[in-house]
Formats: structure tokens, sequence, C-alpha cells
């Protein structure tokens, strides 16, 4: 980053960098980065340089032979007192290891214990309809085994069609029973994943397109909304799709979001923290220091126990009510939104906040950041942030 | 108060503002300084500007180090008594610091901002900050003092005395400034114009000084009025700040002629007419419907140029034999000259001063810049054949300034280096101690001339040595 022109101001949470490196804003980023691929090629050929001229010091010619090398280590005499006390051979001491054993690892590779048996299944089964962009319905069952699902399917998408190129003709595929871990990573526009069950943490990371849609199974006795459906740390840097998840998220939901949009029925602490995109609606309880360093996107949260605003985050977010006369159009959106969640997952939660929509529209909270001006916000989520 | 500003874009939003300037007819003709001063919301817009890096560089880049986002934000905030509280824990004369300091070659220049941006007005809310404290009764904060039963003598009430005398107070030492001048300041008051630097700034220092519990004996020049010897034994210790007087020569023909003079008596004579301080009316120096030269290319050299703008010269021309970008001072005082009507002459070295009794022009040379020297400067060399001469009625002499060491710096013990320095390392069990451990020095005349926030730096750091040495 200090190749490409950062400067150590440590604002990169503010969204004002004035180099341009950490922030969205766009004309910082186009009048004030200076960077240039080329600016990080030649720090690291200097890195390497560097190094081949100290190793030509020393006579060696690769970096294994310098691996637990301590004895070529010279101790500086400290400037102060205290440095001098310092009595560093105990960390520069290679006794512990056997001189006839090798100092580094043999093996060529860690092999991973999971092989993604489904996932490669999936791969076979629905290449030829993305290789002839025809999209189709396919149906399967998950283990919380079964982890990154989605993922290889996304890839083979987009090395052909680009990120978006098949959301016109998807691929949908129908699971049943409980996902692994990071369900719907990467997910490419052009697959549709619908769950029946639950999902493990990480649930559309870096998402850009696409729709995920959770529910419980059929016949659940429990309330939605009560229920735990998704993990943590959900969308995690998430540019584009949609989720839609019928029961709670955990902690971290929609972090570093920047363009997904994705509707719960609940999210656990640090909810949209450093969001800087998209449109996070919550018909539920959230947990505390929600909004943390979000500079962009917005939300709308459920607030029924009247304790939301000690729990949001208020340096850089602000909320308000949408059930005034000059917020109409928010209302409107928001029931969209509702309607569309509830048409994917059959949420009898979000249908009966649609039949009652006059009791509960008073409960909902806009959550904006104060830099945004509330007559531009349904037109920014329309656009991605890039 | 207003609400308070919250705009992380504030630095876009709002573009570097510098206070107004008086009109040009004023500052050709009056001896007052040029800049407005800033209003509270402006000062607080502006302040709001500044970006907090977490890696200062403004901060850094100050001699003295002041805590300038902290206190920039306490300006946004409208929090300015705290400010002011703030900026003096560093720094003993902010308000001097925010007029004459070459803040484009210092914290402007090292702002993040000024790379497109336009760096933070530093300077003008620094200045702000003190001058409005001040003017509402806010005085420094001696309430945790513990008084010793120390006293240390001070020689020279400029900037290195005054940053010595100031730290040694606030830490329960009695420091007795004694200065050879009517009024504190040294070259504050004598030596800059107060187009810079008007002389009421000065005079409520002094008051504020006295407050604080610092005594000042003027009029009195050690070695005339009373001998270091006296000093040695009645105090427990000695601070010498006395800056640099000698003034260096150009060492070609002529500098000896009628109408030839040093830049610093010149100046000290305008500012003696016009503070009432002049002993007879022959001290005065006029460059009133004169050509003048000046020859020099430094803050000094500017003071003398627009100095005689105001005594009415009829043409003031300034050679200088580097180019405009390796001139030593702050560009900004080069931008105020030219306003004010100086013209300049770049890469022009003088060679000789012509006239029988009486000066009538400069002969100069044409120059082209070399090879850059080991400190990166890069040295002027003549063009042969391109000699030409200025008519000139007068010529002002502003090359610098070289230590004046004192007769009696024998006897005290008083070692100094072969430029006439006195010897008093900053790093050493006690920082700035001369060759006479009960002697300390600081400023210009251990390091050589050089700005006023050095001065204050090393005076302030020497009274440290010295509160060690005392064991206090």
């Amino acid at each position: 980053m200090i190749a490409l022109g950062c400067k150590y101001l440590r604002i990169c949470h503010l969204n004002n960098c004035a180099t341009g490196v950490a922030t969205q804003q766009d004309k910082l980023r186009q009048d004030y980065f200076i960077g240039a691929p080329e600016m990080v090629m030649n720090f690291f050929k200097f890195v390497a340089q560097e190094t081949r001229e100290w190793m030509a010091r020393l006579g060696v010619s690769k970096l294994e032979e310098l691996v637990g090398r301590t004895d070529l280590l010279e101790v500086l005499e400290g400037v102060t007192e205290k440095q001098r006390n310092l009595d560093l051979t105990p960390i520069l001491s290679s006794a512990h290891v056997p001189a006839d054993k090798p100092h580094t690892c043999q093996v060529p590779k860690n092999v991973p214990f999971d092989k993604g048996e489904l996932a490669e299944r999936m791969v076979k089964e629905t290449l030829a309809a993305i290789d002839a962009m025809a999209g189709g319905e396919f149906e399967y069952r998950i283990t919380n085994c079964d982890r990154s699902i989605g993922a290889r399917i996304s890839g083979e998408i987009a090395k052909r069609h680009g990120n978006q190129g098949m959301a016109e003709q998807p691929i949908t595929i129908r699971f049943n029973g409980t996902a692994g871990q990071s369900f719907g990573v990467w997910n490419a526009g052009g697959l549709n994943m619908y769950l029946e069950g639950d999902a493990n943490d990480y649930v559309g990371k870096g998402m850009t397109g696409g729709k995920l849609v959770i529910r419980p199974p059929k016949g659940s006795p429990f309330k939605s909304q009560d229920t735990s459906i998704i993990g943590n740390t959900c969308l995690y840097g998430a540019t584009g799709g949609k989720l839609f998840a019928s029961g709670s998220a955990g902690e971290r939901f929609g972090v570093r979001n920047s363009g997904a949009h994705a509707v719960v029925e609940g999210v656990g602490d640090h909810g949209c923290e450093y969001m800087t995109g998209g449109l996070i609606t919550v018909l539920g309880r959230t947990g505390y220091n929600f909004g943390a360093g979000m500079t962009g996107g917005f939300a709308y949260v459920l607030d029924e126990d009247k304790t939301f605003v000690d729990k949001y985050n208020h340096e850089l977010v602000e909320i308000q009510r949408i059930n005034s006369e000059e917020m109409e159009a928010y209302r409107h959106h928001l029931v969209s939104v509702i309607e569309e969640f509830v048409a994917e997952t059959g949420s009898s939660w979000g249908q009966s906040i649609i039949d009652n929509f006059d009791d509960y529209v008073g409960q909902f909270w806009l959550v904006k950041p104060k830099a945004a001006s509330v007559q531009k916000l349904l037109n920014s989520i329309r656009h991605r942030p890039e | 108060m207003a609400e308070r500003l919250s705009n992380d874009f504030q630095f876009l939003d709002v573009p570097r503002n510098d206070p107004s300037k008086k009109d040009i007819g004023v500052r050709r003709s009056q001896y007052v300084e040029i800049y407005s001063p800033f209003q509270p919301e402006q000062a607080a817009s502006q302040a709001h500007r500044c970006l907090e890096c977490g890696n200062p560089y403004c901060e850094w880049k100050c001699p003295v180090h002041n805590y300038i986002p902290n206190w920039l934000k306490l300006v946004s905030e409208g929090n300015i008594l705290e400010a002011a509280e703030l900026s003096h824990q560093t720094n003993t004369l902010p308000e001097v610091c925010g007029r004459v300091c070459p803040q484009d070659r210092l914290c402007e220049g090292a702002c993040t901002l000024n790379d497109g941006f336009g760096a933070v007005t530093i300077g003008s809310v620094e200045k702000y900050i003190s001058d409005t404290a001040l003017a509402m009764g806010w005085r420094p904060d001696m309430s945790d003092v513990v008084w010793t039963d120390k006293k240390v003598a001070v020689i020279g009430a400029g900037p290195a005395g005054l940053g010595c005398a100031d730290v040694l107070v606030r830490n329960g030492v009695k420091p007795v400034v004694f200065d050879r001048n009517p009024e504190i300041g040294g070259l504050l008051t004598f030596g800059i114009p107060e187009f810079k630097l008007e002389k009421p700034v000065m005079q409520l220092r002094r008051e504020v000084f006295e407050g604080m519990g610092i005594e000042f004996r003027l009029n009195t020049e050690i070695g005339r009025d009373i001998t270091i010897d006296d000093l040695l034994s009645e105090y427990d210790a000695v601070f010498m700040g006395m800056g640099t007087y000698t003034y260096m020569k150009g060492g070609f023909p002529g500098e000896d002629l009628d109408g030839v003079y040093e830049a610093l008596p010149y100046l000290v004579s305008n500012v003696n007419r016009n503070m009432g301080f002049e002993q007879s009316a022959d001290d005065f120096i006029n460059m009133s419907a004169k050509k003048v030269v000046v020859l020099g290319g430094g803050d000094t050299a500017m003071d003398c140029n627009r100095t005689a703008i105001r005594q009415g010269a009829d043409k003031v021309i300034c050679a200088y034999r580097r180019d405009e970008a390796n001139m030593p001072g702050s560009r900004r005082e080069v931008a105020n000259a030219r306003e004010e009507g100086v013209e300049f002459l770049f890469n022009r070295q003088p060679i000789a001063i012509i006239g029988d009794n009486k000066v009538e022009g400069v002969k100069v040379v044409e120059t082209r810049l070399g090879e850059p020297d080991a400190r990166g400067r890069r040295s002027p060399e003549p063009i042969p054949g391109s000699e030409q001469i200025l008519d000139a009625d007068a010529v002002i002499i502003a090359f610098g300034f070289r230590p004046s060491p004192q007769p009696w710096f024998e006897t005290a013990g008083v070692s100094t280096d072969d430029g006439g320095r006195v010897l008093a390392p900053e790093q050493a069990q006690f920082q700035f101690q001369t060759s006479n451990p009960k002697i300390f020095a600081g400023g210009d005349m251990v390091r050589g001339s050089d700005l006023v926030v050095t001065a204050i730096w090393e005076g302030r750091k020497a009274a440290e040595g010295i509160l060690d040495y005392l064991d206090i």
C-alpha cells in the first residue's frame, strides 16, 4: 500500500483517505490516487533484489539454506542500557533442532482432508448447462461436511461468461439439509441457490451476484424470527447479489458489504460494520454496535422492543423513522423488499408484517451514514459503488 | 456555540483560505501586519480541514513538535482556551511562530493536504489561538508550580532566552532575563519589521511572562553594566541566548563606500524610529526617494526590501545569486515582497560596488547553477562576460550573520568552535551545557543563524538541561 501512495494516515475507516487508497469516494480515487501496478511490481522486485544481495554476501544461493541459520545473525550491542541488558541467546538458539534433520518442510503439499466431492459432482452435472448458457434446475442433499458449495460452479460461470454473464439464464439449485461453511461464497450472477434447512458461517462471503435463499424445513414448529438459520460473518465483503434468510443471522452480518441486498429476520452484534454500499433489511432484533464504521448503503431495522437506539453505533450513522409524509418512497420500497423476501422464502413472519404493515411501519428505522442525503439514498443502491 | 463541525470531507468541500491581506496601498506605506486575523467561524472551518493523520507529518516537521492536529481539533470545536493551553505546552511564543515561521517549508509544507488539496492554514490558526485566548484574558496556568529556591540568569531576551525562561519558571526556578535592549524580544522586536510582527504582540508577551514570575532587567549588557562573574556567583546557573550579530561580508571591493548598509542596523534603525527608541536622528537610515539594491535572498533580505518600499524608495531591486527555487527563505514572503513592488533579479552575483566616495551602482555577473553539493544545494558559477551594472543610491547587504563571541567568554571558560559558535552539544549528560558547567547556551549563537522556532526549541531544551543540572 505504501508503494501505491498510502501515507499511513490511519483514517481508512472514514472513507476519506486523501491518497485515494482506502476510499470509495470517486473524486479521491480519480484525482488523488497515484498508484500503478508497476509500483507494486518494483517494490517486490527490489525486495527480492535486496534479499539476493544479502544472500550473496552470505554465500547462500537458496532461501531454504537460510532457514534456522541463526548463527548467521549478529547481535547489535544496543544503544541504551536497557537494550544492553537483553539476553537474546534463547531466541537465537537452534540447539533444539537436530543437526541431521531437515529444517524445511519436505512434503510438497498439505493435502486437504475435504475432497469437495459434492462440489465436484455438481460441476460435472451442471457444466453442459453452463457451457450452453442454458440455465436449468438441479437438486441435491447437503450436509455440514460440504463446504464452499456453489463456489466451483460460480468459478466455471465467471471463467466462461464473466461475473454477471449468465444472470439472465440462471442455474437454479435446490438443496435439502445443513450446509457447511461458506455456502454461496463468491457467488456469481447466474447461480441461484435455495436451501431448505440451515447454514453455517460465511454464507455469501464475497458474493457478487445471483441469489441465495435459505428457509427452515417445511412444517418446522418454531418461530423463524426467533431462531438462527445462518451463522456468523455472512456476506462479508459481498459486492452484489441477493441473500434472503428466513431466520436470524449471527454476528458481523454484512460486514464490508459494498453492494449486496439482504433480508434476514434478526442479526447479532456488529451488523453492517464498515459497510460501504448495498441494502440490509433486518425484520427483527439486532445486537450491539450496529453500523460501526458504516459509510455507505443503508439498512431498514424493525425495532419492536425499542432498544435499537442504544444498540447502534452512533459515530458514523444516524437513524430516522419512515412513517413521515416525505418518506413515502421508502415505505413503498420497504414493502416491495419484504414482498420479494416472502415470495422467495415463504416466511410467515414476513407475511404478517406485510399484512399488518400499518402497525409495524412506525417501528422501522432507516439507518444511513450521516454524510449521505436521504434524497439520494434510493438512487444510490441502484448503482454499485465501484 | 454553533453546532460542532463533523465533516470527514471538509478538506474537499472547503478550500484552503488564507486570511485576507490588507489593501496594497496600505501595505506599501504603513508598518502594519498585512494579514487580517481569522474570524472564529473561519478558523473553525479551516481547522476542521485537518485529516488528523495517524502519523502527523506537520508535528514531526515542526522544530518544537507542536501538537498541531490536536489543537486544530480543539479550534474546530470552539475550545480556544484548551487549545491555548495545549499550544503552550510545546511552544513559548506560539502567536509569534504563527506569524513569522516559514510554514510553507515546515508544518504546512509537510501537511498531507499540501499534495493537491491545499495545506491546512496551520500558521494562521496558531496565531489565532493565542491572540484570541490572550485577548479573552487567558494566562498560562501556573497553579501547579512548586517554587524552588533556585534562580537562573538568562542572557538575551530573544526567542532562545524566552524559551529557556518559560520552561524554568514553569518548573519553579526563578529566571532573571538580562537584555541590552530597552524591550524584550531580541530580533523579534528589533529585527523583524512590524508588517510581519506588530510590536504590541511582544509587549503583551512581556506582561504575560512577568505575570508568570519571569523578571526582566533591560538596558543591561553583560560585560558593560554587569559582569559574567557577578552572574556566576549570584545565580545557580546561567543561560546564554545572545544570537548572531556579526554580518557576513561579500568580500568584494566597495563594501565600505558611503551608502552601503548592513541589513540589521538598517532594520533596527527603522524599528527604533517607529517605537520611539531612537537615540539620535542621525541613526535613522532612510531609503526615501532612493534607488535601492538589496543583496541576498533570505528572510532578512525580504524584510529589508519591504521596509525600503514603505520608506518610499523610488525603486527596490533584490539581487540573488541563485534562482528563485533555491532561495532559502519563505516563499510566502517573496510573494508578498513582489506584490508590494520589489523587483527580483535572480542568478546575479555581486562582484563590486561602484562609486567615488558614494555608491553609484552594483556590478553583478550572471550565474548559472552548478551540480548539487553534499547538502543538495546547488552552488552558482559565474558566466564569463555577463557583467552588468545596476544603478543604485543605496545598497543593503543581507548575506546572513555569523556568531559574535564576547571578549569575556575566555575568562568565563566558554569554548567556541573555529567559526565562533559556542560549544554546547544537545547530546550530552546535561543538554546544551557549555565547557563551563554552570553556563548553558542555545539558539543562533550555538547553531549559527537559523529560525526563531529552532532558537525557542534550543532554549527550552537547555532549560531541561539546567533543571537536570540543578537536580530538580
